[in-house]
């Protein structure tokens, strides 16, 4: 008995067309893991199996690919070898580790589902333990059908007979069912607009530097006797109590899992997939096969939401998706629609036989190791997490299995996980009415760890004050070199004299605690006096920049409220200062005027001054556009230069070149550290500090131990040929470590330092040492008496790994903001882990399980695009990871329609060279989500800088969004030419749509498994080298479509476009334009018609077109028609043959049915619709064409040839548009020489080229032409009547040549409008009649195959 | 309106021919517990209501579909009437 093949199930083709764009991944083996305590018969356990192979439909089903449509077969038993195996271990030397080495290299094996979808193997481990290992392709099996199978096997060994096993094609005919009915429109109704607002992996537990072992690690925990009992209880009580004992349970999990979820990946779009068995008949019940639905479920869950709220959510939630999810409509091919899989379990194999037996369930990922082809992607190797609850061994707990993605989850980590959920999950049967939000999910080790082991102890001994710090240098050195500047230097004496005076001179002016200062200097020798003398004389300093805008120092001065602006004369006094404030000129002090230094000692306290006082106000940029200061105190800068005093370190008699500003905070280390060490400070000048060579040359010295500096000034100098300098300490931060600059920094210096802080936490507050291969860039760890923290929106710690607020704590928390009491409280907080206040530093960390910190960037860099949560870091690393891309910024802007939309503004490395956007596009799309992908991109020379070298986002210009949006008819435009046009024709049936955008996404636009499928069969029918089905993923759009198709395909790639559904019937060839006889094909249900594109149309065209306008050159009908037939007997080798042409497409098909019956076919038919011989009205030729133009003009031709969808009308719309280019250029012409031309003269002239192609050919062809001898359709239009004053013969000229049948009608209409409208249904009545006897033909080879 | 009878004789009909063994079939009553003590699992309990919604051409909102509404025939049969009372 043969048993025909089958379709696949819409659930099938999806594992399928997975399994065809991942074939090496073992994603689909389902492997069970049974194992035996007791004596087993191999030999009697084989025939068991063989019998129920011998019963069992799905395992001897393979599937039969050829390369269209893929189809399932029953093999017959004799035909298919049973794929058993019987080993015995039980004398090895490591029996368990040989099986478990057998099993992994079983599980992960690939199957080639044409031949054989299963494997089965049972191992003797010791004389009473056996393990057999099961492993099947998922298209042939899935949970049930596992238990139904070991049910069988088990019972036939034990000699029993059970129910016989119910045949795969009941479930493929319940879905053939299902797909007529009324319920299937409402599922997928229900599920459209689902499936489009599907997730991506967002957040979690991160970052994974190298995966390694098997894809899908797993972690086990047993739930325990009480808390399994504690769970059926809660299941029983009312508010968790559902449909089913499994049910309650199954939403009791998933309530957690979502809980789970919700607090690690933080405020994102979350979608668990979870199984269905959908046998729910009773014929179904004992199916074996792919029965199993993965339906995605989604709510959104708050943190101030209870278990009990959510529960109630994920109930209604899992029986709306229940009563919808079937057959695969909630599954959309392209993109997953969840990442996280959970199952629970209902079956049971507590024994075999008899036999005591432990069940494993696993996948062919739980065996496959890793590598970099299958983690590159994010989509590679299945879902991120899959989560199992179980009772499979009846022990009566439940059982969990967390199967984590390597690629996604940090080895380290793993571990904890599913102690977080259980921590969750224990809340909950505790108190189902407590917060989401609430629950701490870590143990008291994770406590500790984040608290006190990555934060070590604080150390009271601090310094109090930098200015004894510096004092006590004086008195140590005072003849050495304390600050150079050019050819000046300053020794510590001659230094520590001048402070001295400053800060009496100031002191006299009303100088002391918490009066501050204002600095506004060149950059010279007198930086580090000015700012220590104001320290010394008790005050605090604000530094301005000289070169910063007026406005901005106004806005500082009237902030700081300073007693005093110390400046230079040569500054000027463009400033207007505030009332009380005292301008002072540090070059109108003689500094040098005697202080004895012996007699007033640096003592901070004699000025009044001490650790709580303010040092220094730092004004930063705020949001509103105002700046803001920060109060930072003694303890905090004298606690901050220790540290660094000693990490990364300065000692005595070193260099520091300084570089920076005095308005950005980080100065404060360039000029005060070396003066607090015993070393020097080099003061770079203004204009050297942008200046490479200079600097460069500054630093060949050879006595600079250490430069500070943002990256972009490191950039400078690299790109400036800094070839580097030995021993140079590199410390680098103000922005994020850019990884690009590693290596080339690595490569110049002795050590790399990333720095990380806020201005609020006083300069650094963590740092890092960058060491070569790195897999990343972290912040690394706190400096002296600092805490870092990441915690959650409610202040619980994060767990290791997880994405939260970076808070820091300890001794460099500084005041707060200067008179801003509200943004202070907001940002400030007290310290819930130690005394004292944290500060909230509004930047996205990670925590990594070896204590560094890892930044993510901005919190408010976050922006949501279609509720995404987007971090434009990561786009802006994506895109400077372009070779061609120096810098990146990405920002989002609102539409017109207030929608927003990323934009990027990019800087080449050459400034001259215009970047690609296009390919910096493309190459982003492979690494991001698309929702992450820049809608626009703007190059500029260079980013906008603040003056402190920081990237200056609000000066980025605007991008007109709407001007891209203009005149769309999709994204990226309308198709360009035949191909894209006709592929688009294409999507339009498939998808059913009015029309689609060359760039619009196939799976966007709502296509499926099943429509994939569909269009792969019209590209079949169109082209005869279309791209494998599985292929189509890479190419989902008409664009990328076509440009495979040319690169494949070269010019003599033709085209048959079926023009309406039909399979059976006899087929119509239509000639010359394709879309030009859509209605007639759809008034023509019974027949297949074709439209039929041939390149040498174009070519023949083309000729024609060229410039100088080679008529001579014109290929003849004759070639012409040769193209058709050859394009014809390719989709249809054999006749009988029907084809049909309007006007001039006529002609052609007489001369294709001439050359059909040459070649010795039959021709059914040939059709001639209002096609006239210009003999037959030879006189009044040309106004024929006159008329031919007039209807079109009438019809609007502009129109037409603006409307892709008619554009073939003509001829093509490649030619047209050639056309109308010369036009348009002649027209140019015509301009310069001053002859108006308007757009209808150009379309007259471009319709007029036409006809004269038309007219050229026929009468060229006239002749030659030959009598024909069969049975001819000749159609004229009523409203296409010769012109006034001349004849045309009744058969258009067609009577002396038509020696057969010949049957003549009228149809209303003009001369293309009997295409259209009623017409079209008129004139197909008379084709169907003619059509009617003819006798249909297998369009093809491949349609022929199988059906 | 059909009569409560002519309900409980359809649903009771309908759950014999597509859902249950055959010797499951003797014991169906109006109150055999059908959700509690497995005899429907939810899936199943799913199929019946869609039948319900077919049949009957109501709707049964997710909210309804609970223990109280399917967990018998006569639950059943209930529910119905007053949608169609």
């Amino acid at each position: 008995m043969s048993i025909p093949a089958r379709p696949l199930t819409a659930r099938q083709l999806l594992i399928w067309l997975g399994h065809q764009r991942a074939s090496a991944l073992p994603a689909d083996n389902m492997v069970m893991v049974f194992t035996m305590e007791g004596e087993l018969d191999p030999d009697r356990f084989h025939q068991a199996f063989a019998s129920v192979v011998a019963d069992c439909e799905a395992l001897r089903t393979v599937m039969l690919d050829d390369g269209i449509e893929p189809q399932q077969r029953v093999c017959a038993p004799a035909s298919m070898p049973i794929a058993h195996a019987f080993t015995d271990l039980s004398s090895a030397a490591f029996p368990q580790q040989d099986a478990d080495a057998l099993r992994d290299h079983c599980a992960a094996q690939t199957f080639d589902p044409t031949r054989c979808n299963y494997a089965s193997l049972l191992l003797r481990l010791a004389p009473l333990r056996h393990t057999w290992v099961f492993v099947q392709h998922h298209l042939i099996t899935d949970g049930r059908s596992v238990s139904i199978l070991f049910d069988h096997v088990s019972r036939r060994y034990a000699g029993e007979a059970p129910t016989p096993i119910a045949a795969y094609s009941l479930y493929i005919d319940q879905e053939a069912t299902y797909r007529q009915s009324k319920a299937a429109a409402r599922d997928a109704k229900f599920w459209a607009p689902r499936r489009t607002r599907m997730v991506e992996v967002q957040g979690g537990y991160g970052p994974v530097p190298a995966p390694e072992g098997p894809l899908h690690c797993r972690v086990e925990r047993d739930l325990g006797l009480a808390r399994s009992v504690a769970i059926r209880n809660m299941c029983e009580t009312r508010a968790f109590r559902s449909l089913s004992a499994s049910l309650s349970a199954t939403v009791l999990f998933k309530t957690v899992l979502f809980a789970h979820l919700r607090r690690v990946r933080g405020d994102v779009p979350l979608a668990v997939g979870a199984a269905l068995h959908n046998r729910d008949s009773r014929k179904t019940k004992n199916v074996v096969g792919c029965m199993i639905e993965v339906a995605p479920f989604s709510v959104e869950v708050g943190l101030d939401e209870s278990f009990a709220t959510l529960h109630k959510k994920l109930l209604d939630e899992t029986i709306t998706v229940l009563r919808r999810a079937r057959h695969a409509v909630p599954n959309p091919l392209n993109k997953p629609v969840y990442d996280v899989l959970y199952n629970f379990h209902t079956a049971t194999f507590s024994q075999f036989a008899g036999l005591p037996t432990h069940t494993e369930f696993r996948t062919g990922l739980n065996s496959s190791t890793t590598s970099a082809e299958t983690t590159g992607s994010t989509t590679a190797g299945g879902d991120t997490l899959v989560l199992q609850v179980h009772d499979f061994d009846q022990t009566g707990q439940l059982h969990l299995t967390f199967d984590f993605h390597a690629a996604r989850f940090p080895a380290p980590l793993r571990e904890r996980i599913p102690d977080h959920y259980i921590r969750l999950l224990d809340a909950l049967l505790l108190d189902p009415s407590q917060k989401i939000g609430q629950i701490d999910l870590l143990s008291r080790a994770e406590h500790e760890e984040l608290r006190n082991t990555f934060n070590p102890p604080r150390n009271p001994d601090v310094p109090k004050h930098v200015v004894s710090m510096f004092g006590g240098q004086v008195r140590l050195r005072p003849d050495a070199t304390a600050v150079r500047f050019g050819t000046e230097a300053l020794t510590y004496g001659q230094l520590a004299k001048r402070v001295f005076r400053l800060a009496r001179v100031l002191n006299d002016m009303g100088v002391g605690p918490f009066v501050t200062v204002a600095v506004a200097l060149e950059r010279s020798v007198d930086l580090p006096t000015a700012l220590l003398g104001i320290l010394q004389a008790g005050g605090a300093y604000v530094p301005l920049d000289p070169g910063h805008p007026v406005s901005r120092n106004e806005l500082v001065l009237d902030d700081a409220d300073p007693a005093v602006l110390l400046t230079h004369t040569a500054l000027g006094s463009s400033l207007s200062l505030p009332q009380g404030c005292q301008r002072l000129c540090i070059d109108s002090i003689d500094l040098e005027a005697c202080e004895d230094l012996e007699a007033r000692p640096f003592d901070t306290h004699a000025a009044g001054s001490n650790a709580s006082h303010l040092a220094y106000i730092i004004f930063t940029s705020g949001s509103t556009g105002r700046p803001k200061g920060v109060c930072v105190r003694h303890l905090e800068l004298a606690n901050f230069i220790r540290s660094m005093a000693s990490t990364p370190g300065m000692k005595q008699g070193e260099g520091l070149l300084a570089v920076t500003t005095i308005s950005f905070d980080i100065a404060g280390l360039e000029l005060l550290l070396p003066l607090c060490v015993g070393g020097f400070v080099e003061v770079a000048s203004g204009s050297s500090t942008a200046d490479p060579a200079a600097l460069a040359a500054l630093l060949s010295k050879g006595d600079l131990q250490v430069l500070q500096a943002t990256p972009a000034t490191f950039r400078m100098l690299i790109e400036g040929g800094w070839p580097g300098t030995p021993g140079l300490r590199v410390l680098c931060g103000g922005e994020a470590f850019p990884p690009t600059l590693a290596q080339p920094l690595l490569d110049r210096c002795d050590q790399v330092w990333n720095m990380y802080g806020p201005t609020e936490t006083t300069v650094w507050s963590s740092i890092q040492r960058i060491e070569p291969g790195q897999p990343y860039i972290t912040i690394g760890r706190p400096i002296d008496n600092t805490e870092l923290y990441v915690v959650d929106e409610t202040m619980n710690l994060q767990p290791c790994g997880v994405a939260g607020e970076l808070v820091i704590g300890g001794l460099g928390v500084t005041a707060g903001y200067h008179n801003r009491p509200e943004q202070t409280a907001d940002r400030f907080v007290a310290d819930p882990f130690r005394p004292g206040t944290i500060y909230r530093t509004g930047d996205m960390a990670r925590m990594l399980p070896d204590g560094q910190t890892l930044c993510l960037g901005r919190l408010d860099q976050q922006v949501k695009i279609r509720g995404f949560r987007i971090e434009l870091g990561e786009v802006e690393a994506a895109l400077a990871a372009q070779p061609q891309i120096a810098e990146a910024v990405v920002r989002a802007q609102p539409n017109a329609r207030g929608e927003s939309r990323l934009v990027a503004y990019l800087v080449a490395h050459n400034s001259t060279h215009t970047l690609d956007q296009d390919a910096a596009r493309l190459a982003v799309r492979e690494q991001l989500p698309h929702y992450m992908v820049p809608s626009t991109m703007m190059q500029l020379p260079a980013l906008p800088r603040t003056p402190n070298n920081k990237i200056d986002r609000k000066a980025l210009p605007d991008i007109d969004l709407d001007l891209e949006s203009q005149g769309r008819a999709g994204t990226g435009g309308a198709p360009q030419n035949d191909l894209e046009q006709t592929f688009a024709a294409l999507y339009c049936r498939v998808l059913d749509l009015p029309q689609v955008g060359r760039d619009d996404n196939f799976f966007d636009l709502g296509g499926d498994s099943l429509s994939l499928v569909r269009l792969h069969r019209h590209l079949g029918q169109v082209y005869d080298r279309a791209p494998a089905l599985a292929s189509l993923f890479q190419y989902p759009t008409v664009r990328t479509l076509a440009s495979v198709f040319e690169q494949g395909a070269p010019t003599e790639a033709s085209a048959l476009i079926a023009l309406n559904g039909a399979r059976k019937g006899a087929a119509l060839f239509c000639i010359c334009g394709i879309q030009l006889y859509a209605e007639v094909a759809r008034a023509l249900p019974n027949n297949p018609v074709y439209g039929i594109y041939v390149p040498e149309e174009r070519a023949w065209l083309d000729a024609a077109a060229s410039p100088d306008g080679a008529y001579n050159d014109l290929p003849r009908v004759e070639e012409l028609a040769t193209a058709y037939v050859k394009a014809i007997r390719r989709k249809q080798p054999q006749g009988p043959y029907s084809v049909a042409g309007v006007s001039f497409g006529g002609v052609l098909a007489y001369e294709i049915a001439q050359q059909l019956l040459a070649a010795g076919q039959e021709v059914a038919m040939v059709a001639l619709l209002d096609t006239i011989l210009p003999s037959s009205q030879r006189r009044v030729l040309p106004r024929w064409f006159v008329a031919h133009l007039q209807q079109i003009r009438n019809k609007g031709l502009r129109h037409l040839l603006n409307r892709p969808s008619v554009r073939l009308r003509l001829l093509g719309n490649s030619f047209v548009a050639r056309l109308l280019r010369r036009f348009r250029k002649l027209s140019r012409r015509r301009e310069t020489v001053g002859l108006p031309r308007s757009e209808a003269d150009e379309q007259r002239d471009a319709a007029a080229f036409v006809a004269q192609l038309y007219i050229r050919a026929i009468r060229d062809y006239e002749a030659r032409i030959r009598p024909y001898e069969g049975r001819t359709l000749l159609i004229r239009a009523t409203d296409h009547p010769p012109p006034t004053g001349y004849e045309r013969d009744s058969h258009s000229g067609w009577r002396k040549l038509l020696a057969g049948n010949v049957r003549c009608f009228d149809v209303p209409g003009d001369h293309l409008g009997i295409l259209s409208g009623a017409n079209a249904v008129r004139l197909s009545e008379h084709l169907a009649a003619a059509l009617a006897d003819v006798r249909p033909v297998a369009p093809d080879a491949d349609e022929a195959q199988g059906r | 309106m059909p009569s409560k009878d002519k309900i409980h004789q359809t649903i009771k009909t309908y759950i014999l021919a597509e859902l249950l063994d055959e010797d499951d079939a003797s014991e169906l009553s109006g109150d055999t517990e059908l959700v509690r003590t497995g005899v429907l699992d939810s899936i199943s309990t799913l199929k019946v209501v869609a039948f319900i919604e077919d049949e009957w051409d109501l709707e049964i909102e997710t909210h309804e579909a609970n223990v109280d509404n399917l967990g018998s025939i006569d639950a059943m049969t209930q529910l119905v009437a007053s949608k169609l009372g």
